[in-house]
């Protein structure tokens, strides 16, 4: 017979007769291993915390909006999101994929090149552009989606000084019916802004117009926001080869698909209410499909979407550094993860389970970070099972933008390993030294 | 301008009046013929009266030009003009005569074309029949005509054409050469003529053998085969030569052997197995005909040929034994362009079936599948979705929206009408079957008489058509389901010969889809447990290569030999055959482009020009996005090769090929995939003979982003550009 694990006491409410809304009670079950790996010789060999990344989940998520979409439409392109998760090795996942690069500044421009991506294939979004850049971009025949008039005068400027021909989208914003209404990237539709820059682009000769682009914004729960874009984005392809007859090459229905994670202060968890791709693809598709443009001449569909793909096949491992009463009686537990290293807390309820067995009772918990910041909170109220110091835990869907908002924040980025199709484990990203971190620093010689 | 068309066509049009008696068209071939009919002075003259006569008058007259130009308004002529002059020594009587009687003949000549023609037979020589008939009785009754005996005195004529070395060869001639059989053989040429010396035989028999291998072949063994069965009759030979018979078996032989009907086995067999019918018709007619005072000259040849070709018509399948759809003027092109085409275009003129549905999806079951697509029914198709675990379906898989492609849209798989569509059955659940309507919700297309295709177990209530609407390829018609005898939702896909719900099925292949993800396959059929995907028109080759009449291409060329400028253009012919021809060199190549593939199917023509080098470059080119793809085809031997091994070929070919030319063709595609920079073809010809390289060439082929093309010999260093068009 094992050795029983020794649990501290604790009491629970005994809540007699039928279950309340929230069911017969919380029920937190361990999570001891990723992908056939413990979690323990993981987190052994590679310390804590750890990211871990599951290069199948990210393949299958592929795999799965691929046919989604592909089934409904015939002309599909996927672009990776860079800033979501611009990990060479992540980025190299989706490229092998099939996923072009979307990237939103200079240096995820310069990663994408490294990562073997071909100039013609890198989609240039975001709201400041600097000329060398637009200019690299120009020169690598990239997808330059405008944001603003500047950067349209910028780009011509450009183009006009050196004797270039860009390929050009324009980014358009819009009321798709749901709040927040995302205004300040792109140029409006409602009020004309879109189709006057559309203009200027279409009699500029040095202007390929190739695409229209659009983000609605993040995490979109509701499919019918991207039937309204996707219409009015594909009114626009229409009306440009109405009066031009030029046909769009494609047409950028960006990101915001929702992941599997439940938002903060959402009532249903994310697994129930998060709409399939499926479903976002039905939408989408048909409302290009029965739009005015004319069948031969559909434009190919891109999707930029990043969260939805990356977020179930990142993990972060980490161990309770401490627990402690708070002054209303509240328990509270210190864990060694804090919003430095998943700065998603902030907008989700991540979910936090045990890496091994507990008795199954469970009590109501605050969880904090190891930060000295008052903002360091994972989860202001969980139930966990009673851990003591020293207990490992995995916090799941974790994959999206961690990786990249982390903040070096009195403390040193941890390993990020990878977890391949045949269970080999890879470290992607070693763990910072003070070196890496010091090794810019310039001490004024007068300080030495 | 259009002047010196005219007289052109004229010109044309008499000199191959002389050839088209061989069924030829070859200008350089009716040149020795036109000279042998002037062995007999007078025969030449007439002959010549006559088919001047008939051609001036169609050409006044506003006959179809190229029918003149071909000369089949003026072979007929020139044959009743031979023949009158052979009977009537040359006076400026016959000479009136012969524009009259060449008149006539044409007239006739017409009315036989609209009559037969009604039938797609040809006429063939019964104008002449006809006109000599009348001529030659009519005449004799005229003073001022007299009788031709230059037939008689052999040597007085050949000494007024050769002097002694003519009299002195013919006396070589007489005494070395003893052979009955070779004598009459030539004989028999000449006469066609009404030449009857072996001289004109002679030339006949080279000039046939330069302009054609198979033709010559032909008539040896038509000839032949006459020879031994009149030996075996026991009938007299010399009846062959002087009655102006051997010549019926002579073109009987070319005619069904290599001219109306492709060369072949088959082909060889019937103009042996003809010879001898051909023989007893004549021996009838002679005696029939014998009161009448005609003489038989080639009816029993037309009898036969139209009798033959009339009847053959009426068989249910042509097997190896084909008739010519596209003459192109001698048995070896007819013979090359068939090979070539029934192995490059087996499935040509078939309606393109496409599969019913977007994105890559999985067959379950196939054709002649084993649970069931049996017996009447084999030749269908289920297709479903699969993941990377060979599920096709995610969760449990116990609910129809678990399924991937439960509610995928189904595509109407060509244009055509709907017929019938039957909504109204429930999906069933998981596992479930509705064995009372087997079929489920089902629509049914019609594509064309006797093709219609069905697509069964939709879902209820998705079905966006009703019967009478026309639909075209890829418009949305309904959603997959889990209607009628369907366990899990699927799609069932067959073509059927009828329109009914239950129809027995068709097999009929799908015009072109990917499989795999990685092979193109045109004209085939899905298996069971492939991944199969449509495939996608690439517009920016589809702009580059839809060559429209009245495109012109202005190619800048420069080689080693200096600067030149072609300009090349896009023309249709009578046939509905697209063609580019070239103005500076006069050559023609025809193309086709069926979307998936871009081809040339025959050139014509100067064999240095570019056109030529295209030709051979762009012989099959894909169409789609595919980098690296390679395409290969095999090249008409007679395109491709020439001189002496291609007249060895010849000379075999209906049974055994040895020389062979193909290409390869390798895309590479720089830019990116909307805005693609430039396609380049490297193309790699290759010839073969008995399996043994001989030669080589290379070509490339750059499609540009702004229309442009740049092609390249290089073997020859030779590089031409071509504008935007």
């Amino acid at each position: 017979m094992p050795k029983q694990i020794f649990e501290r006491p604790t009491i629970t409410r005994l809540t007699p007769g039928m279950p309340s809304k929230h069911g017969a009670g919380s029920v937190v079950s361990p999570f001891p291993v990723i992908e056939g790996i413990r979690v323990d010789d993981l987190m052994d060999k590679y310390g804590s915390p750890v990211y871990i990344y599951s290069e199948r989940v990210i393949r299958r998520a592929m795999e799965d909006i691929k046919r989604a979409f592909s089934l409904r439409y015939n002309k599909v392109q996927m672009a990776w999101s860079y800033k979501t998760n611009y990990l060479d090795a992540i980025c190299r996942i989706f490229h092998q994929e099939g996923s072009w690069a979307e990237v939103v500044s200079g240096f995820e421009y310069d990663k994408a090149i490294r990562n073997g991506i071909k100039g013609e294939n890198i989609i240039f979004n975001g709201p400041g552009k600097s000329f060398e850049e637009l200019e690299i971009a120009v020169r690598n025949g990239s997808f330059i989606h405008i944001d603003n008039v500047d950067e349209l005068y910028m780009i011509s400027d450009l183009c006009q000084r050196n004797d270039l021909e860009a390929r050009v989208a324009i980014r358009v914003n819009m009321d798709i019916g749901i709040y927040p209404k995302w205004d300040r990237f792109g140029l409006n539709y409602e009020n004309g802004e879109a189709w006057d820059v559309i203009n200027r682009i279409m009699i500029n000769p040095r202007l390929k117009l190739v695409g229209l682009h659009t983000h609605i914004g993040t995490f979109i729960i509701s499919t019918d926001a991207y039937r309204i874009a996707a219409t009015k984005l594909a009114d626009l392809a229409f009306n440009i080869a109405q009066k031009f007859d030029h046909y769009i090459s494609y047409l950028d229905l960006g990101g915001g698909f929702a992941s599997k994670n439940t938002l903060r202060g959402a009532y249903f968890s994310g697994e129930d209410t998060t709409p399939s791709y499926d479903e976002y693809a039905e939408t989408i598709t048909s409302a290009i499909l029965n739009s005015q443009i004319k069948p031969d001449k559909l434009p190919t569909l891109i999707l930029e979407t990043g969260r939805a793909l990356i977020d179930s096949a990142g993990y972060i491992a980490g161990t309770v550094q401490a627990i402690k009463r708070l002054s209303d009686g509240r328990r509270a537990t210190i864990v060694d993860v804090g919003v430095n290293f998943l700065f998603t807390a902030f907008w989700y309820d991540h979910k936090l389970f045990p890496v091994n067995s507990h008795s199954g009772l469970v009590e109501e918990t605050t969880v904090y970070g190891p930060l000295c910041m008052n903002i360091d909170v994972l989860r202001p109220s969980l139930m966990l099972p009673a851990l003591k110091r020293g207990d490992r835990f995995v916090i799941t869907r974790t994959g999206a933008y961690n990786t990249t908002q982390w903040m070096q924040f009195i403390r040193k980025r941890p390993n990020v390993i990878l977890i391949d199709m045949n269970r080999n484990v890879h470290l992607i990203r070693r763990a910072e030294t003070l070196d890496d971190i010091s090794g810019n620093e310039v001490v004024p010689q007068y300080l030495k | 301008m259009i002047h010196n068309d005219k007289i052109k066509t004229f010109l044309q049009g008499l000199l191959r009046s002389y050839s088209q008696i061989f069924f030829s068209d070859n200008c350089w071939f009716a040149i020795p013929l036109l000279g042998i009919t002037f062995l007999d002075i007078s025969a030449g003259i007439t002959g010549l009266v006559c088919a001047l006569t008939a051609n001036i008058a169609a050409s006044l007259l506003k006959f179809d030009r190229l029918t003149i130009s071909k000369g089949f308004y003026g072979f007929n002529s020139l044959l009743v003009g031979l023949g009158l002059g052979y009977y009537y020594d040359f006076t400026l009587v016959t000479l009136v005569v012969a524009g009259f009687a060449g008149f006539l003949t044409l007239l006739v000549t017409i009315t036989a074309q609209g009559i037969l023609g009604k039938y797609y037979l040809p006429f063939l020589s019964i104008p002449f029949l006809f006109g000599i008939w009348i001529v030659i009785s009519g005449v004799g009754m005229l003073s001022g005509t007299v009788d031709n005996l230059s037939g008689i005195y052999l040597l007085n004529r050949l000494f007024s054409l050769g002097g002694h070395p003519l009299v002195n060869l013919n006396e070589w001639w007489v005494k070395n050469v003893t052979s009955d059989f070779l004598d009459s053989y030539f004989l028999s040429l000449g006469a066609i003529f009404f030449q009857f010396n072996v001289f004109a035989g002679i030339v006949i028999a080279v000039s046939l053998f330069f302009y054609s291998r198979i033709g010559f072949l032909l008539s040896i063994l038509g000839y032949t085969v006459a020879y031994l069965a009149y030996s075996f009759f026991g009938m007299d030979m010399t009846q062959l030569g002087y009655s102006y018979i051997g010549f019926n078996f002579v073109l009987g032989a070319i005619a069904i052997g290599g001219y109306f009907y492709i060369p072949s086995r088959q082909s060889f067999f019937w103009a042996i197995a003809i010879t001898p019918v051909i023989a007893l018709v004549a021996a009838g007619l002679f005696i029939l005909l014998k009161p009448f005072n005609i003489t038989l000259l080639s009816l029993p040849f037309n009898i036969i040929l139209l009798t033959f070709i009339y009847s053959l018509r009426f068989r249910t399948s042509s097997g190896n034994f084909k008739e010519v759809q596209i003459q192109e003027g001698t048995p070896e092109r007819n013979l090359y362009s068939h090979q070539s085409f029934t192995k490059r275009f087996p499935n040509f003129g078939w309606t393109n079936i496409k599969l019913p549905f977007y994105g890559e999806w999985f067959v379950s079951q196939g054709q002649k599948g084993e649970l069931t697509h049996t017996g009447d029914w084999s030749d269908a198709w289920d297709f479903v979705i699969i993941d990377s675990d060979q599920k096709q379906f995610k969760n449990h898989g116990s609910f129809l929206e678990d399924y991937y492609c439960f509610g995928q849209n189904v595509l109407a798989p060509a244009d055509g009408a709907v017929v019938i569509a039957e909504d109204g059955i429930d999906d069933n659940n998981i596992g479930e079957v509705n064995t009372v309507k087997n079929w489920g919700n089902t629509i049914i297309i019609k594509h064309s008489e006797g093709l219609f295709s069905k697509l069964c177990h939709l879902q209820k209530g998705s079905i966006s058509v009703k019967p009478g609407d026309n639909v075209h390829y890829g418009q949305i018609i309904a959603k997959a389901g889990n209607s009628g005898r369907s366990p899990y939702p699927h799609i069932h896909f067959q073509l059927q010969p009828t329109p009914y719900i239950g129809s027995k099925t068709l097999h009929y292949p799908l015009f072109a889809y990917i499989l795999e993800g990685k092979e193109v396959k045109t004209f085939s059929y899905p298996e069971k447990d492939q991944k199969i995907m449509s495939l996608e028109e690439n517009f920016f080759l589809q702009k580059a290569f839809n060559l429209m009449p009245g495109t012109k291409l202005k190619w800048n060329i420069k080689s080693p030999k200096g600067e030149n400028h072609v300009i090349w253009e896009v023309l249709t012919s009578s046939y509905n055959v697209s063609y580019i021809y070239c103005h500076s060199t006069k050559s023609i190549a025809h193309f086709k482009n069926d979307g998936v593939h871009f081809y040339f199917t025959y050139f014509d023509g100067d064999r240095t020009s570019l056109l030529y080098y295209f030709y051979l470059a762009a012989f099959r080119i894909p169409l789609f996005q595919m980098d690296q793809n390679i395409t290969s085809d095999t090249l008409p031997v007679n395109q491709t090769f020439k001189g002496s091994r291609l007249f060895l070929q010849d000379l075999c070919a209906p049974f055994f090929m040895y020389l062979k030319a193909s290409s390869q063709v390798r895309t590479e595609i720089k830019g990116s995939q909307f805005d693609t920079d430039q396609y380049t073809y490297y193309s790699r010809l290759t010839g073969y003979s008995f399996n043994r390289l001989i030669w080589e060439k290379y070509f490339l082929l750059m499609v540009n982003k702004d229309n442009s093309l740049v092609f390249k010999n290089l073997s020859e260093k030779l590089e031409a550009i071509c504008e935007p068009y």
